[in-house]
Order: structure tokens, then C-alpha cells, then sequence
């Protein structure tokens, strides 16, 4: 029971959603169309829910004394603030718009900033010449890096127009085949779900 | 014969912090004196710019908004270029969002643009904000198959009598659809493009321009290539922004890591040829 | 004739040939017509990660990224979670310190349950530890900051990254590595596979992560389901070559199949 009711919800979800899709049968696409809002106030929830886990954990470690409990302190008082603002004034209030370009934009920002140092190290780690294969992984590598800059066009006009060429043609072929690879691994993944041979997501019991 | 401290060990073990420290030089130094650069314009930059001016004056373009306030720095110079285009072809701009944050940068441009959001007088006429939609690309199909699903905008505002709501029905009247993303662009293009036959521009950071390219140009006529794709459009446009002012930046730092990818094989090559086979 | 929408039938078609495959190879695998599916050395890895943790006395960190139940993204996370249940089994029997790190709330009782059964099914329940499941931030750089600040402070021997990644893959698999892990990663979001490839020690690329869950099990209906995944790929490899060598003669037979 515990495995077959999820399981037939699954089902008639999905062949609900993928006649939808193929088909244009009005009583089938309105009541997709109707689930499709139902994911939509789930999602919301979600949101709830998070904010809800997020306190209760940080709450914890400040009522046991746990180490970091400044910064959960910090933390829930800036979430606290941010709601209140939000809900009282509306999030397109200038004052919650001020908060948001000032305290998440720079956070968020310099967060995804480490992103640029950590490929340079990570470039000047792997980027050696063990093999054949390497060494054209390395050429292809320069070029595109000075055909996207202007410094390479200032060198030779010609690296911006290879650099395309790297990226139109061996570049997307490999992708094409990657995403090609990856909808059939989630079709059998979702055929496994819905014959019952794939349970991890339903957690104990199952 | 190599041995542990010698000069090539140093060069093919260079520590980290001081890759990051010349990083930084080199990015910080170019936006405090810059050496201005020329910018060339590249074919898809190109095709998303002929692509908007090809649109008759009064077309309803939508702005959709995938982007965290991580992306920011690379795609919001892209924003305000295309949509000082939008305004400069008199094309109606509809905003919505698929990301909480989308909304505040969707407001930021049209304040930059317009030089008012909701209390410009052509505010719900010729553009709309009409902030987050949650639950991502359930979202962009319930938004896809009747946009007047949303009833109030990111101001709170009621939509239903606005100007620009009134000849929505489905996707189909959408003459253009604008993706600023730092994920994804495959699900617009399964529920707008697909199912709708929208055209598609991608404003994508320039490490998603791999995974647009599959789609250009058949289901998506154009793209941006980051914040290289951004000074572009801003040449384009004539509005020279951050993003110009940044290339210089970007090219010291290419150069850089080139450099020291170069630095690196020559240690370990180096190291290599001397040790006894 | 049914009442298809523009533009699908092919699709439709294809998703039929496909699925008929696949169900095809799956029942024969339940009449013992075992497939052989090539070693994953990513995989096989797991325990060499797990051995390195458990003898230098360090955590193993787990994370199945950023996604969720609900999205695309949500067939890396179950596979992730999948992957998990192994690990976790594993690190039971040798007694290694697990820490388990997410950003999507609602995956949490999936992840508890998942640790919790593996804990049980190894015969140890009396170690399994709730402090060791954290949730981080549902935003992606906060869980970011997050798994970064775990990574150093609690000087992890075993980093694995198995599930939907974004932006934040290079950032966590290069924390990683300055904080002396080994690393395993998967992800099957294209464009963040380089990034992984270039910081980790092992890696998965992008449908051999839903291969993983198959091959840990050695269960013959999961194999049979990626026999199947290669069967199609060789269908559409089929379909491509097909339509460029019609296409260079003039004959559009396939192009027209693809605009039904």
C-alpha cells in the first residue's frame, strides 16, 4: 500500500501530463492545465517550507549553544527583518528593493565571483600537456579564451572567427549528442519509476 | 635530473593564492585605467539586434527574467541594452519572472530605461512588470497557455484592465520572447518555443552559451554572449555601459590565465623530459 | 486518427519506439537474460573515497546538489539520492563520519529516510546521526558558502558531488580540493560536466549518472533499463546518420519525419 499508492499517483499524473502534451482533447488539457496550477501553489509552499527549516535549525543551535551561533542569530534576524519589510510594505517597495540591491546583490555576487578565481587555479591545474588528446583540449582551450576577449582580436582577427568555429561546430555537435543522452536517461529513469523499479525517492517502506 | 625545490617544481606548483591575487590585479587594474580596446561584433549578437529592429512598431515582446542576483554583473548590462532597444523600436515590454529575484531587476530596468517603473505614465501601456511566477517550468507552461493567469503585478497592482493585458491569449501573441538566464534555456524552449512557435533570444552568462547553441539558430534566433555579448549590444545601441567599460578587464584576465597555463605546461614539461625514463 | 497537437506526431512516435525498447529489455531481464553494462570507474571509486575517510579518521561529504523533486533537475536528484543509500550503507558498516548537505527543503525527508534505512540495513542503527543531515539554503549560493565553510572547517577526506549542479560546482569541487578531498563528481547538467572533469578526481558524465544507481544495485531490471538507454542511442544515431546521407542526395524523407 504504502509503495502502490504514490506509484499509481505517479502514473495517472504522468499519462495525464504527456497526453496533454501530444494530444489537444479540451476536458484532458483543462484538467492539466488545472494540476499544472496545483504544482504551482506547491511550489509556493516550498518556499514556506524552507523558511521554516532554515529557523528551525538556525533556532537550535543557538538555544544548545552550538559553535556559529552569532551568525544564526545574524541570520535569522536579517530573514526577520526582510519578511516583515516584504509583507508589510510589498517586495516592490522601494525600501525592500534598496535591501535586496545592497545586502543580497553584493552577497550573491561576490559568492558567484569565486567562481572565476577558483576556474583560473582549477585551468592552470588541469590544462596539462599528458597526452595527445590533452594537448588539443589546451589549443582549442586558448583559442576560445582569446577569441572571446577583444585582446584577441587585437593580436589576430583571425581568433575570434576560429573561436566560433570551435564553439558552432566540434563544441555543440557534443552537446547536442550530451542532451540527446541525457532526455533518453530521464525517460528510462521515469520508465523505471513508473513500473516500481526505481524507490529511492519514496523514502522508508518503499 | 628534476629535483623537489628547482624552478620547474615552482612553476607547475604555483599556489593557488597567488593565481588569485594576479587575478584580481589583473581584473581590478584595467577598470581603473583602462586601455580601450576595440569591441567586434559577433554574428549572434548581430542576429538578436536584426532580429528586434525587424519587429514592427507596437509588437509585445516578453522579458523573462531566470536570473539570480548572482548573474547579475554578467547579464543585467544585457538588459538594459536589449531593452533600451525595446523602447527605441517602441515595442510593448512585458516583464515576468521565473526566479524571486528576476522581479527587482526587472524594476531596475525599466527605471533605467524608462526613468520610472509603475509611476510612469505609460506604465501598464507600453511595458509591465508583472514579477514572480514560483514553480519554475510548471510556471512557464501555466504563463505560456494563458498569460492572464497572473492578476496582479509585482506592484500589486490589478492587470486585467491594463492596456498591454487586453490582446493576450496564449504564447502565440508573444512576437518575441527574451531569456535572461544563468541556468537554463531547454525549458523555455519546450514551453514556448515548441508548443507556441515563439522566437527566442537567449541573455545568457557566457558559461550557459554552450548549451543555447544547440538551439541557433532554428529555435532561438539569436543569443548574448555574457558580458562580452552585453558590450556588443551596447555598441549596437549606442549606450556604452559597464559592459564595455569591462572587456578590457576581460581580456587581462584571459590573458592571465593563459599565461599561467603556459607557465604551468612549461614546468611540467620540463620535469618531465628530465626524468629518467 | 487521434487529435494530435502541431508539430508532435513524430515526437510521439519516437517516444513509443523508445519506451517500447526499454520495456522490452526490462521484462526480459525479469526472465533472467542479465545485461552486462562497462565498469564505471567513478563508481568504483566510492569506496576508495570511503576508505580514505575512514582511515584518516575524517568526514565523507555527500551532497545530490541543488535540485529539487518538482523540475528537470529532478531525475539528478533521485539519482543522487540513490547513490546515497550506497554510500551510506557503507559508511555505516566502516563506522566514517557523514555529513549530507542540500539546498532543496522538501528532499529532506527523503534524504533522513534514505541514511536512516542504510543505517538499519546495516546493522547499525545506533550510529546513525540526524546532525548529520543539514540543510543549508534553498538560494544557491548561500548553500554554496554553506557546503564551502563545511568543507574547510571539517577538514573532509571524501567529497562527493552527485546530482543537479549549477554555477556552484566549480566553486565546491575546488574548496574540495584546496581542503585536501578526494573527489567524485556527476552531474548530468552539460555545461557544468567541464568543471567537474577539470577539479575532480573521478566523474561521472552526464547519463552515467542515472546509470549509477543501476550499476551500485547490480539489480537486472535496472541494468536491462540502461541496455535499453543504449539500444535508442544507437536508434537515434541511426536516425542521424540516416537523414545527413539522405539529406546530401536530395531526399528529405527523414528531415519531413522530424517536421510531422
Amino acid at each position: 500500500m504504502k509503495l502502490k499508492v504514490p506509484l499509481a499517483i505517479t502514473i495517472i499524473l504522468v499519462l495525464l501530463q504527456v497526453t496533454d502534451y501530444y494530444l489537444k482533447v479540451p476536458v484532458i488539457n483543462t484538467v492539466a492545465a488545472n494540476f499544472t496550477v496545483a504544482i504551482l501553489v506547491m511550489s509556493a509552499i516550498a518556499v514556506g517550507i524552507g523558511i521554516i527549516s532554515l529557523t528551525r535549525i538556525h533556532v537550535r543551535r543557538i538555544v544548545k549553544k552550538r559553535p556559529h551561533s552569532l551568525e544564526s542569530a545574524i541570520m535569522l534576524i536579517t530573514l526577520a527583518i526582510f519578511i516583515l519589510v516584504g509583507a508589510v510594505l510589498g517586495s516592490g517597495d522601494p525600501s525592500y528593493i534598496y535591501m535586496f540591491q545592497n545586502i543580497i546583490v553584493p552577497l550573491d555576487s561576490a559568492m558567484f565571483s569565486l567562481a572565476g578565481f577558483f576556474m583560473a587555479s582549477a585551468a592552470y591545474r588541469a590544462f596539462r600537456v599528458r597526452s595527445r588528446e590533452a594537448m588539443i583540449l589546451l589549443v582549442a582551450a586558448v583559442i576560445v579564451m582569446l577569441g572571446q576577449a577583444p585582446i584577441g582580436e587585437a593580436f589576430w582577427s583571425g581568433f575570434p572567427i576560429l573561436s566560433q568555429w570551435i564553439l558552432d561546430v566540434p563544441n555543440t555537435g557534443g552537446v547536442r549528442a550530451l542532451i540527446m543522452g541525457i532526455a533518453i536517461g530521464m525517460l528510462s529513469l521515469t520508465i523505471r519509476m513508473l513500473m516500481g523499479h526505481e524507490k529511492g525517492y519514496l523514502g522508508t517502506g518503499a | 635530473m628534476a629535483t623537489e625545490k628547482d624552478w620547474t617544481h615552482k612553476l607547475a606548483t604555483i599556489d593557488p593564492r597567488v593565481i588569485f591575487l594576479l587575478l584580481l590585479i589583473s581584473v581590478a587594474a584595467p577598470l581603473l585605467m583602462p586601455f580601450g580596446l576595440p569591441v567586434g561584433i559577433s554574428p549572434p549578437t548581430t542576429s538578436t539586434f536584426k532580429f528586434i529592429e525587424g519587429l514592427p512598431s507596437g509588437s509585445l515582446v516578453v522579458s523573462a527574467f531566470d536570473m539570480s542576483a548572482a548573474v547579475a554583473p554578467e547579464c543585467y548590462p544585457q538588459v538594459a541594452a536589449f531593452t533600451t532597444h525595446l523602447k527605441n523600436k517602441n515595442l510593448k515590454i512585458i516583464e515576468v519572472a521565473f526566479d524571486s529575484a528576476g522581479p527587482m531587476f526587472a524594476d531596475q530596468a525599466l527605471r533605467d530605461v524608462f526613468g520610472a517603473s509603475k509611476d510612469h505614465p505609460l506604465y501598464g501601456k507600453n511595458f509591465i512588470n508583472l514579477g514572480y511566477i514560483a514553480g519554475g517550468e510548471a510556471a512557464m507552461k501555466t504563463f505560456a497557455g494563458n498569460p492572464k493567469v497572473i492578476q496582479k503585478d509585482f506592484y500589486g497592482k490589478d492587470v486585467k484592465d491594463l492596456e498591454i493585458m487586453q490582446p493576450l491569449s496564449s504564447a502565440r501573441d508573444f512576437k518575441l520572447l527574451i531569456v535572461i538566464s544563468g541556468s537554463q534555456v531547454d525549458n523555455f524552449v519546450r514551453q514556448f518555443g515548441d508548443p507556441h512557435g515563439v522566437p527566442i533570444v537567449g541573455a545568457v552568462t557566457a558559461v550557459l552559451v554552450t548549451r543555447v547553441m544547440p538551439y541557433y539558430p532554428a529555435k532561438v534566433v539569436g543569443y548574448l554572449n555574457g558580458l562580452r555579448g552585453a558590450a556588443e549590444y551596447e555598441q549596437l545601441v549606442k549606450r556604452p555601459g559597464i559592459a564595455l567599460a569591462g572587456m578590457d578587464a576581460q581580456s587581462a584576465a584571459h590573458l592571465l590565465v593563459i599565461i599561467f597555463i603556459i607557465v604551468g605546461n612549461v614546468g611540467y614539461i620540463v620535469r618531465k623530459t628530465r626524468r629518467p625514463s | 486518427m487521434l487529435p494530435f497537437a502541431p508539430g508532435v506526431v513524430h515526437s510521439f512516435i519516437l517516444l513509443v519506439i523508445s519506451s517500447a525498447v526499454m520495456i522490452v529489455l526490462l521484462y526480459a531481464s525479469r526472465k533472467g537474460r542479465v545485461p552486462k553494462i562497462r565498469k564505471l570507474a567513478a563508481i568504483d571509486a566510492i569506496d576508495e573515497a570511503i576508505g580514505r575517510a575512514t582511515e584518516m579518521g575524517r568526514p565523507l561529504h555527500f551532497t545530490p546538489g541543488i535540485g529539487d523533486f518538482y523540475g528537470y533537475d529532478a531525475p539528478m536528484t533521485i539519482a543522487g539520492i540513490s547513490v546515497l543509500g550506497h554510500v551510506a550503507r557503507r559508511v555505516a558498516q566502516y563506522n566514517t563520519p557523514l555529513i549530507v548537505t542540500f539546498a532543496a527543503p522538501e528532499i529532506e525527508p527523503v534524504i533522513t529516510d534514505v541514511v536512516k534505512q542504510a543505517y538499519l540495513a546495516a546493522g547499525r542503527p545506533e550510529r546513525f546521526n540526524p546532525d548529520s543531515i543539514r540543510f543549508i539554503s534553498t538560494r544557491q549560493f548561500a548553500y554554496t558558502a554553506g557546503v564551502v565553510g563545511i568543507l574547510h572547517r571539517e577538514k573532509v577526506a571524501a567529497n562527493l558531488m552527485i546530482g543537479y549542479f549549477a554555477g556552484e560546482s566549480i566553486i565546491i569541487a575546488e574548496a574540495g580540493f584546496l581542503a585536501g578531498a578526494i573527489q567524485i563528481g556527476a552531474t548530468a547538467n552539460t555545461y557544468q560536466i567541464p568543471f567537474f572533469v577539470v577539479a575532480c578526481d573521478h566523474v561521472l558524465v552526464s547519463e552515467e549518472l542515472y546509470a549509477a544507481g543501476a550499476y551500485l544495485s547490480k539489480d537486472p531490471v535496472q541494468l536491462a533499463a540502461i541496455t535499453g538507454q543504449d539500444w535508442v542511442r544507437l536508434i537515434a544515431a541511426a536516425f542521424l546518420v540516416a537523414g545527413c546521407v539522405l539529406a546530401t542526395f536530395g531526399i528529405s524523407w527523414i528531415a519531413d519525419f522530424f517536421k510531422m
